[in-house]
């Protein structure tokens, strides 16, 4: 299966979560890649903690292989490259976590057939050993989403990789408008879609919305605010829900919620169990990482209600 | 099929990537035969016994490259390397991308129609050690490899994968087995090393056998030693013995259906070289290993088989009992 995930604005943590995910469907034992389609700043290498590249790989990266400079993409074996010791000790029974780095300075390209073929090669080749195929794209409209767009629509694919894209907004007004125009808007993923070979309507069953940094009004009475704030807080709540229902990004597309986190505001990493024994990271966002590693699969989260 | 021969003075070298064919079910020998056929009006070979069996006709890619070398000499190869693709049982596909080192007799390099005509062969232009490149290319793990075989390998199992007549929905997954050889002329010789990434790595050289027969026998080791990792890798995933029946069953049913009968060392290589297999198989113990891991396998299945019954029978006089 092949998961995407793509956000309007920067910012949502849509990186780190996506890491997150990869590593927890890992845990599950299940095979999964990473792919960095973040060519601008390609920082998964960070996320996982791989001494190096933190901005990518100096030579031979995803940016280079579609360019055609190489035959093949570099891979890095997370388990057994991360700087991390709670990584490294790969408990029995997990699945291969591989990451493909981005190329340092890589920047944009312009997708031509030469490059839609190395693509499509490539998502082929990986689903022949991977259960999971993560695609972390940059946030906005890319070339990079314009091509998996096109990619996923070619039969040589689309007939035996199932697709789903992850839509990663803020819990602000702001960001609900960004998103919806991504997938909605006028040059949208839904339109860029219809117009290269998608059935009509197909992506939207494929599309699902991440909120992120989210804070909950029942929990803000434990994040000591006062009762105007309290009462303040839930009206805002409840417009933004009004809001993203009128721009179809309503709770039956949402698939997770991840709440606003500190750990992961100040530093971008894995978070393990071991993190919240240490009361490093919150039980919460690390349950709502794995509940979204577990849905991203499910049939339930994916039927139409 | 052109196949490389060892002549005096001269080395073999290839290598082997070993995966399971990208569809749902094993493949017929009919479909297997219209899958492989990679070079329009060439026949593609098969047997049925002791196994379904069937072999590619042979493309050729031409390269002009540097030679191996172990201890870093620059010397440039033109020819042309010739692949072949196979399908055993249905189920497993494996390429090997190969080509034979020779001197040249000319010292420049020539019209490719000259190379065309001596298919699967390389020739090396300047002072090349054969030894040395041997070394180079399936012994140390630096050294400058130069000739891409792998990559060549890769491309034509792609290509092979992405034939419409499969439907990709693979019933297990699996990385694909990578082997390097050399098959050198010479005293007798096997050495084995196996790389961090996994990559297996062999020389060899066998008194009166060509390169032809030793492929063979290198493609069945490799064949075993990746269906020996595969079962591995997944029976670790299945967590046996710890993990509920459902999650084990999950994992061991593919396994049942797809994999575990594919076990038949040396089946399709000469029988002279049967004592080389066994030997190779003493040492390694392939066999013990695979007949532990299958003994495994069913035991387990016995033990959630007892366990689901006597589970059925509790739950049925449960509901035959007080009230």
């Amino acid at each position: 299966m092949l998961v995407i995930a793509t956000s309007d604005k920067g910012g949502t943590g849509r990186s780190v979560t996506a890491c997150n995910v990869a590593y927890r469907r890992a845990l599950r034992g299940h095979d999964t890649c990473y792919l960095d389609f973040d060519f601008g700043s390609p920082t998964s290498g960070a996320i996982f903690g791989i001494a190096g590249i933190d901005h990518g790989v100096a030579s031979g990266g995803l940016h280079r292989y579609l360019q055609g400079d190489v035959a093949e993409p570099e891979r890095v074996d997370v388990w057994a490259a991360s700087s991390r010791r709670s990584l490294r000790a790969r408990p029995a029974a997990t699945g291969r976590l591989v990451l493909f780095p981005g190329d340092l300075g890589g920047g944009e390209f312009t997708m031509d057939t030469d490059v839609l073929h190395r693509c499509v090669k490539l998502l082929v080749r990986l689903d022949e050993e991977f259960d999971h195929v993560i695609v972390d794209l940059s946030a906005g409209r890319s070339h990079a989403a314009e091509m998996l767009l096109t990619a996923t629509a070619d039969p040589e694919l689309a007939r035996r990789m199932e697709a789903r894209w992850l839509v990663f907004h803020r819990w602000t007004r702001q960001h609900i408008t960004a998103a919806a125009g991504l997938v909605h808007g006028k040059s949208g993923l839904v339109q860029f879609a219809a117009e290269h070979g998608h059935r009509k309507g197909s992506l939207l069953e494929a599309i699902r919305f991440v909120r992120t940094a989210v804070i909950s009004p029942d929990d803000a009475a434990a994040r000591g605010l006062q009762a105007t704030q309290q009462t303040w807080l839930r009206r805002v709540n409840s417009d933004l829900n009004d809001r993203a229902i009128q721009l179809g990004l309503g709770r039956s597309f949402v698939i997770s919620s991840i709440p606003l986190d500190p750990v992961l505001q100040w530093r971008e990493q894995i978070l393990t169990d071991a993190d919240v024994y240490d009361n490093l990271a919150n039980a919460g966002t690390v349950e709502a990482f794995s509940r979204l590693a577990e849905d991203i699969e499910s049939g339930e989260t994916w039927s139409r209600p | 099929m052109s196949s490389p021969t060892t002549s005096e003075g001269a080395l073999a070298i290839g290598e082997i990537r070993t995966g399971f064919v990208r569809h749902s079910t094993e493949v017929s020998l009919e479909e297997a035969s219209a899958v492989l056929r990679l070079v329009p009006g060439e026949q593609v070979r098969h047997a049925g016994r002791p196994r379904a069996y069937a072999v590619s006709p042979a493309p050729l890619t031409g390269v002009d490259c540097a030679v191996p070398s172990a201890r870093g000499r620059r010397v440039q190869g033109v020819g042309t390397v010739t692949s072949r693709a196979t399908i055993t049982g249905g189920r497993v596909l494996q390429v090997c991308s190969s080509a034979t080192l020779v001197r040249s007799r000319a010292g420049y390099r020539l019209p490719w129609s000259h190379y065309l005509g001596r298919p699967g062969v390389v020739e090396c232009l300047g002072r090349v050690d054969l030894r040395d490149a041997a070394a180079g290319f399936a012994e140390a793990e630096g050294g400058t490899r130069g000739i891409a075989l792998g990559s060549i390998a890769e491309q034509v199992m792609d290509r092979v994968q992405g034939s419409p007549l499969l439907d990709g929905r693979l019933p297990l997954r699996a990385p694909r087995g990578s082997w390097r050889w050399a098959v050198e002329d010479g005293e007798p010789l096997f050495r084995f090393t196996v790389l961090r990434d996994g990559t297996r790595l062999v020389r060899l050289a066998v008194p009166g056998h060509g390169a032809a027969d030793l492929l063979d026998l290198v493609e069945d080791l490799a064949l075993h030693d990746w269906l020996l990792g595969t079962v591995e890798t997944i029976l670790g995933r299945a967590g046996l013995g710890s993990a509920p029946p459902d999650r084990t069953l999950r994992h061991v049913g593919p396994l049942v259906g797809h994999v575990l009968h594919h076990w038949m060392p040396a089946a399709r290589i000469r029988p002279e070289l049967v004592p080389l297999w066994d030997a190779v198989d003493r040492v390694h113990g392939l066999t013990r290993q695979w007949d532990a891991l299958v003994a495994r396998v069913r035991d387990q299945l016995a033990l959630d088989t007892v366990a689901m019954l006597a589970g059925a029978a509790a739950r049925r006089d449960g509901a035959a009992g007080p009230g």
